[in-house]
Formats: structure tokens, C-alpha cells, sequence
């Protein structure tokens, strides 16, 4: 077991959306970076998360569209799903970003230490790799970007067969003939939109009064609406008491108005949540704060250990990657001393690619409601946009929420075709703190989804033209 | 030595590239390794770094031209003498005067429309306002920084929408012991925070410490309040009147430091502390020097009342090199104070103290004196001038009937 120290301005743990976007920057502004990670560069994000189960959605949209060219004219025989090929090209599509970032961190310098990380006193950071050969690093400055991994049930614990956490998901075997879904978040409902796109009987259960809880209420409507008729089961305000894995499928008693229901399924996907990444990092011999295994940080992710940084997931809400690079990215900056003072915290978007898609960015109006604020609600149906009824996709609607005293966009929900490719537009006129006048000032290209952006504003203040 | 700056072929296919930037202007030297340009192969933008320090001389392509591997761009000077070394084709780049802020031209401030629209509604002028988005950007949190906390609540949505999205503690929870309650500062603590904070960290402070003997102000002062009634006097106002009145002896004294280069200020303006509900204002008194006792009791009566009444305009708060901070009534001996932002001097005032001092003859005799520390900015001022500063207002306070007339 040798011992070598190696000196560095920055040692970054975790190399997912957080921790490589972090060290590309510090590389550019010329300090000496190090990254460590233990499993795949890109992290959950690029390896088992938001990247590969995009590349299941789109085969599972070709595969709709296959079905529905017939309404377009097209006359196609009956489409054959080869399922291992479908899972095949996802994880060829990880490792092909896998790779790219590994090129990248390799282009601008950054050292790549694959390996667990353990914090030791003096800013050193030890790695230990698969051989259980270690590493001591010296840091200027360490990031802590450890991620989250999926939260468990104590009824029903992963057995990577029966019951299912994101990773078996995406990588199953077969397709299963039926899917019980724990959880109406983002994830859960991806995976219940692909599996019963493919031809698998889902039923998802949630314990909340509606699917997808963080969303506006009217999306979680539209959503849960348009994902029963792809015949997907719901029950929601739905609370899982049993769950018992047998031989050939997974019993669970779940209870529903106080009324105990029995569901069998052949898998179940347990998608309620996401935990910190907080432990064996050796937090414990520090000044940090973990509450619930979440590090408590200020505006540029400082923790209270001088010289310790975390982004990203294990800082908490909203476990997106979008965020946590952009965490990443002020904090080494905050670190490079090019920023300091309090942070103006951007809006963050939130995309859910479900069919139909949903995306939002700011307030519900429940939220803003809720804040106080005098509010103006401006909502267009898809059906009075030309373009969506031109690719037959008319079913969704757009949503504004406008502070009525300052025009201020509080917060915007788009539901359907292409919702997640629309709502930067929101979040850039968000973040530059555009008002109604300002939005309704712009020119939105003609014939695109994105009128109806325009068309939500101008409804908004009672003045929607194609409605 | 002049030396050529060749296109770089980055990787075996690279066979042409597209100059995107110059990242060094002719005329400008750089260090090994600083980027001097960025080039654009078919896979990627790349900033390509000098081998050694050096000198542009001179570009020979512009920024979005296409050039082939190995083709010229300009010419540098690696500082190495040589024989051979012709004289540059080209002359020197000619210089060009940078212009620098002239008087009568105000730079475009980018302010968001949300920023503005809040501006005019809240009734705050942009114009004080300090912008905290990329290049200095005006945003609606700046805005709402200026206003009094009561009146920003009916904007409370925006930091909602914070709250709602950021769910990590603020940094101060860590600091905090585990019991104990914590809250958000309002935005103008948080404002106050930040220009307090920056104003002790930048500003280097030194702090001189007199004592001013008073009786004669005192004894002034209740002759002037017994024989009218039209115009109450206060202490603090021959601490005013009295700082006027050196800063018009002592002009060179009146200046600040600025970004820009030293402001000297041609008036002899000087600012007042006024604690409010809203907390510490600074309304700025002005032409003290030039004004008789009952000018500068008036100006500060009517400056007092808009600041209790929260009707301060960011024109009544701005400018003057000192401020005056008088402790007086709690019962302090001295007060060592932190420079207002944008000014160069405090002066701290503290009570007024009967001691026994040694006279002539050894004998004790009483004196009134009263505690003043001035804390100045050693970029603008030494300690001679301050002191020299100082001794003028104790001077003008110890004879105080200089203060009377304009």
C-alpha cells in the first residue's frame, strides 16, 4: 500500500453534472483541479439518470408515433419492439457521454482520480480505488459533490430483481409484463410512461392527493389524465403498507380513502425520493452540518468547515443536475475569488418527460398564492395553436402566473409536445426579469409551439388573440 | 526579437481554423502561457497560450477569419535582442486616449424592466442604486434593497419564489449554536451588511482620538436657547457647524477615494447620523462651513424630520467626505466608528465628561470635555492632516463664537 501526496488548488468529490461542470470551470480560471470519482464520470445524471432514460423515452415515442402515422397518412404494419436493443442503445448513449466527458476533463487538465474519497484533517482528501490503493491529495479548497442515490423502503428494499430502484429500471432484462410504480415524481413517471408505451400493465401509486406533487395542480391533472388513457393505472392519496416479494411477482397492500388494497405485479420500481450521499465521507471529523443527510451551505455552497464546499444534490431541493452545475460553477467562482456578497438565486427550470411532457419554471399558483401575492393567471389551450394542431399534437396547455402589482413572471407550467424544449424561453425572461409588457413586446416565431407562450402572457391580462 | 504567430494545427484532421478572437490588443505585453488568441478547429474553440512573455506588435488577421495551418496572424516581440531584427512594416498602434467618466455624460446603467418598473413604483432613483447582475445589471432585489422594509413586504413574492426553490439553510445557521432562533435579514440588513462589511474590509482605517474642552459651547449655547425661541440648539449642532468650519480651513481634507482617482469635494458638506425606525440614516448637510449656527440647526432639523418620516431622497444621503456621529446622549466617553461608504472621515462623538485636569500651576481645575475619535481613510488622508483636521474642530468648539456668523 504506497503513498503518494499530490498537491492540488482544488480536489472536486464526485464527478456527476456537479462536480465535472465545477472542475471544467476551475480549470479555465488556471487552478490546479482534481476530480475524484468512484464509479462513471457524468455521474447518475449521465450514467443512470436523466440522459439514458431520455434515450428509452425517445424509442418509446418513435414507438407511438409509429403507431399514430396512420392518422398522417402513413400505412405501416404493426411495430415489432426489440426491448434488448432499446436498453442497449441507452446504455450505449451513457458511455458514449461517459467518454466525452472524460475527454473533456482531459482536454482542460483536470486530474481524474477514480476512487472513493475520505476527507482527512488539513484539507487532505484520501482515495481510496478498486484495488484498495491510496491516494493522498492535498486541497486548497475541496467541493463535496457526492449526489444522492434512491431513498428506500423499509417494507420493501431493493433486491435488484423484484424490486427496483432508477438502475434496474433502466437496464431490465425483459420487458415486464406488469409494473407497479411507488412514487408520481419525475422519475417514477418517466419509467410508467415508457413501460406502458412498450406494452407493460403499470399501475402507479402515490401518496400524495396527485401525481407529480411539485408540479401545478392543473399539469398534474393534465398529465395523470393523458397517462391513463395511454392506460396507466393511478391511485392516488395511495399509502403502501405491505409489500412481499414472491417467486414470480411482488404482493403489495397498499391503502387508498382507508380502504386496503391488494396489487400484484411482476417488478416494482421504488422511485419515492432521493437521499444524500453524505456518509464515509468523513464529514464527521469536520465542522460541517448534515441535517438528513443533506449539507447545510450558504449562497456559493460554503459549509461551516473553512475551505469546504458542497453542490448539488447533497445540499438539498431541487435535485437537478441544471442545478447543481450551475452551483458548481459559482462556487468555484466564489472560490476564485471572481464573485462574493449575497447570491441572486436564478429561477430553476424543472422538466418531466413523460408523455405528455411537463416543464416548469418559478411558482405554481398555489405557491404564489400563498406568498400573498396578488396574482393574474393567464392559461392557452394547444387546441388555438396552429402548429400543434399541424403535428397533431393539440392536446396541452400553457400556464402564466404574473405578481398583478409589478408584472413580475412568478411562475410559468407548460403541459405537452415539446414542454421541456420550451421552458428556457420562461426561464430566461425570469431570470432577466422580463415583465408582461416585455413578453408581450416579443415576437415569437410563426408557426411554433412557442406562440402559445405568448398567447398564456396575453391571456394573462385578458387579451389572448386564438382563443 | 519579432517573431511570427502562426496558425496551430490542433490534431491530425485539423487542416484550417477560424481566428475567433484576439484575446491581447497590439501594443500590449503578456506572460508564458497567457491566452492570446482563440482559434476554431472543425471539433473545438481553443485558446492558444504564448510560449513565452512577450509583446503583440502587430495582427495581421481579424477575428472571424479563416485562415489555413501555419498561416501568419501577426507578430510578436519575445524581448530577446537581435541583429538581424527589421524594423515592424507597421508603425505602432496608435494610442488611444481612453475616454475616461466626463462630467455631463452619464453611463448607460442596465437596469432589468421588473428593476425599473419597481423603481418607479417605490419611488427609488435608479441612480443611487448599485447594480449586482452581470455587468453591473440593475436587478429587482437591488431595487428592493432601497426600500424600507415595511413598504418591500408588499413585494414578497420574489424571495418566495427563493425560498420555494432553495431549500439550503443560509450559510449563518452553521455559525448560529444550536439553539437560538434565526431569521432572514430584511434586504436592506442584508445591504447595510454587505457595504458595512466592504466599507472595514477596503477601507483602510486609521482612528485619531481628542478630547474637546466644552464649556464655552455649553455655556454658548444656554445664553443663545435663553434669549430665543424661534430655533433650538443642540451640541451636536456646533459639532456640525464646527466640522463645516475646518473642512473650510482645510480643504485639501475634503476629498474621497474613488474608483475613478481621489474626488476632492468643493463643499463643505458633512453628513449626520440619524438613528430612525429603519435604522442608522446618513442625510448630508450642506455648505456647513459657509453657514451661521441657526442655518445649520435648521438644515439639520428639517434633514432629521424627512429621515424619522422615511422621506429621505437618495440626493439628501448622497455625497460629503465626513459624517458626524454623536453619542453623546447614551452616555459613552468615546465612539470608534466605521467610515460611511463612499466617504473618507467619521467622527464619533461621545458624552461630555466633567474631570479634573492639572492647570498651570498643578492645580486641579474642572473641564467639560467631550470624547472624539475621527476615524479617516489613510488612502486619502496621514495623520498629520487628520490631526490637523481635528484640532481645527476642537479649536472651533473651545471658541465657539466663530460658529455664530457665516
Amino acid at each position: 500500500m504506497t503513498k503518494q501526496v499530490h498537491s492540488f488548488d482544488l480536489v472536486i468529490i464526485g464527478g456527476g453534472p456537479g462536480g465535472y461542470v465545477a472542475a471544467l470551470r476551475a480549470a479555465q480560471l488556471q487552478l490546479r483541479t482534481a476530480l475524484v470519482e468512484r464509479e462513471s464520470l457524468g455521474g447518475i445524471c449521465l450514467n443512470w439518470g436523466c440522459i439514458p432514460t431520455k434515450a428509452l423515452l425517445h424509442s418509446a415515442d418513435t414507438l407511438r408515433r409509429i403507431r399514430h402515422a396512420g392518422a398522417q397518412g402513413i400505412t405501416v404494419s404493426e411495430p415489432q419492439v426489440d426491448f434488448g436493443k432499446v436498453v442497449a442503445r441507452s446504455r450505449q448513449v451513457s458511455q458514449r457521454l461517459n467518454r466525452g466527458v472524460a475527454h473533456l476533463l482531459k482536454k482542460a487538465g483536470v486530474t481524474v482520480f477514480m476512487g472513493s474519497a475520505a476527507l482527512q484533517p488539513d484539507k487532505q482528501v484520501q482515495v481510496t480505488d478498486a484495488r484498495g490503493q491510496q491516494q493522498l491529495l492535498q486541497a486548497g479548497h475541496v467541493i463535496a459533490a457526492t449526489g444522492a442515490r434512491a431513498r428506500e423502503l423499509p417494507m420493501l428494499p431493493f433486491d435488484g430483481d423484484r424490486v427496483w430502484n432508477y438502475r434496474e429500471a433502466l437496464a431490465a432484462k425483459a420487458l415486464p409484463q406488469s409494473l407497479v410504480v411507488i412514487g408520481a415524481g419525475a422519475i417514477g413517471m418517466e419509467f410508467a410512461s415508457f413501460y406502458a408505451t412498450l406494452g407493460t400493465q403499470v399501475t402507479v401509486v402515490e401518496a400524495a392527493p396527485r401525481v407529480l406533487p411539485a408540479c401545478d395542480e392543473d399539469v398534474s391533472t393534465f398529465v395523470q389524465q393523458g397517462m391513463a388513457r395511454d392506460g396507466i393505472r393511478f391511485l392516488t392519496g395511495a399509502k403502501l403498507l405491505t409489500g412481499q416479494v414472491q417467486a414470480d411477482g411482488v404482493q403489495l397492500t397498499v391503502e387508498q380513502n382507508g380502504e386496503p388494497l391488494q396489487l400484484r405485479a411482476e417488478r416494482v420500481l421504488v422511485a419515492v425520493g432521493l437521499v444524500g450521499n453524505s456518509e464515509g465521507l468523513g464529514l464527521e471529523q469536520t465542522r460541517v452540518v448534515v441535517d438528513q443527510g443533506l449539507i447545510q451551505v450558504g449562497d456559493w455552497g460554503e459549509t461551516a468547515e473553512p475551505g469546504l464546499y458542497a453542490i448539488g444534490d447533497i445540499t438539498g431541493a431541487p435535485m437537478l443536475a441544471h442545478k447543481a452545475s450551475h452551483e458548481g460553477i459559482a462556487c468555484v467562482e466564489h472560490i476564485a475569488g471572481l464573485r462574493s456578497g449575497a447570491q441572486h438565486h436564478a429561477p430553476i427550470p424543472a422538466c418531466v418527460y413523460s408523455h405528455p411532457q411537463s416543464a416548469s419554471v418559478g411558482l405554481t399558483e398555489a405557491q404564489a398564492r400563498q406568498s400573498g401575492a396578488k396574482v393574474r393567471i393567464g392559461k392557452f389551450p394547444l387546441e388555438g395553436n396552429g402548429k400543434a394542431i399541424a403535428i397533431d399534437e393539440a392536446a396541452g396547455f400553457i400556464k402564466t402566473v404574473f405578481d398583478e402589482g409589478t408584472g413580475e413572471l412568478l411562475g410559468a407550467h407548460i403541459a405537452g409536445p415539446e414542454a421541456t424544449e420550451l421552458v428556457h424561453g420562461y426561464t430566461l425572461a425570469a431570470t432577466l426579469e422580463a415583465t408582461e409588457a416585455d413578453l408581450m413586446e416579443t415576437i415569437f416565431p410563426h408557426p411554433t409551439l412557442s406562440e402559445a407562450m405568448h398567447e398564456a402572457v396575453l391571456a394573462a391580462y385578458g387579451r389572448a388573440l386564438h382563443i | 526579437m519579432r517573431r511570427e504567430i502562426l496558425v496551430p494545427k490542433l490534431g491530425l484532421t485539423m487542416s484550417e481554423g477560424v481566428l475567433v478572437e484576439w484575446l491581447v490588443q497590439p501594443g500590449e505585453s503578456f506572460k508564458v502561457d497567457q491566452g492570446l488568441f482563440v482559434i476554431e478547429s472543425e471539433k473545438a474553440a481553443n485558446e492558444i497560450g504564448a510560449e513565452s512573455d512577450g509583446v503583440l506588435l502587430e495582427i495581421t488577421a481579424q477575428a472571424g477569419e479563416t485562415l489555413p495551418c501555419g498561416a501568419v496572424l501577426g507578430y510578436w516581440d519575445d524581448g530577446q535582442s537581435s541583429e538581424r531584427d527589421p524594423p515592424s512594416k507597421i508603425a505602432p498602434p496608435e494610442q488611444v486616449a481612453q475616454p475616461g467618466p466626463e462630467a455631463g455624460i452619464v453611463p448607460r446603467v442596465p437596469v432589468t424592466p421588473l428593476a425599473r418598473r419597481l423603481a418607479a413604483q417605490q419611488g427609488v432613483d435608479l441612480a443611487a442604486v448599485r447594480g449586482s447582475g452581470p455587468r453591473g445589471r440593475i436587478r429587482a432585489w437591488d431595487v428592493l434593497a432601497m426600500v424600507p422594509p415595511q413598504a418591500a413586504q408588499r413585494h414578497g413574492a420574489g424571495d418566495t419564489a427563493n425560498a420555494a426553490t432553495q431549500t439550503a439553510a443560509p450559510v449563518e445557521s452553521m455559525a448560529s449554536p444550536a439553539s437560538g432562533t434565526l431569521r432572514a435579514p430584511s434586504n436592506l440588513e442584508r445591504v447595510v451588511a454587505q457595504r458595512l462589511t466592504a466599507a472595514k474590509q477596503q477601507v483602510p482605517h486609521f482612528y485619531l482620538s481628542v478630547e474637546a474642552e466644552m464649556s464655552a459651547v455649553m455655556a454658548l449655547r444656554a445664553q443663545l436657547n435663553a434669549a430665543q425661541t424661534r430655533q433650538r440648539l443642540t451640541l451636536n449642532h456646533f459639532v456640525l457647524a464646527a466640522v463645516g468650519h475646518a473642512l473650510e480651513a482645510m480643504p485639501e481634507v475634503n476629498r474621497v477615494w474613488t474608483d475613478e482617482g481621489i474626488l476632492s469635494i468643493g463643499s463643505s458638506d458633512v453628513g449626520m447620523a440619524v438613528n430612525t425606525d429603519r435604522g442608522l440614516l446618513v442625510p448630508v448637510l450642506r455648505g456647513v462651513g459657509q453657514q451661521s449656527i441657526g442655518e445649520v440647526a435648521r438644515q439639520a432639523g428639517t434633514l432629521i424630520a424627512r429621515a424619522q418620516a422615511g422621506r429621505l431622497t437618495s440626493a439628501d444621503m448622497h455625497g460629503g467626505a465626513i459624517t458626524v456621529s454623536n453619542a453623546g446622549m447614551h452616555d459613552v466617553t468615546y465612539m470608534t466608528s466605521i467610515i460611511n461608504p463612499g466617504q473618507s472621515m467619521i467622527l464619533g462623538v461621545g458624552s461630555i465628561r466633567e474631570v479634573f485636569r492639572p492647570d498651570e500651576q498643578g492645580q486641579p481645575v474642572v473641564r467639560r470635555e467631550m470624547g472624539m475619535v475621527l476615524s479617516a481613510d489613510h488612502r486619502v488622508l496621514d495623520g498629520v492632516a487628520g490631526l490637523k483636521f481635528l484640532k481645527l474642530v476642537v479649536q472651533a468648539l473651545s471658541q465657539p463664537m466663530g460658529l455664530l456668523v457665516a
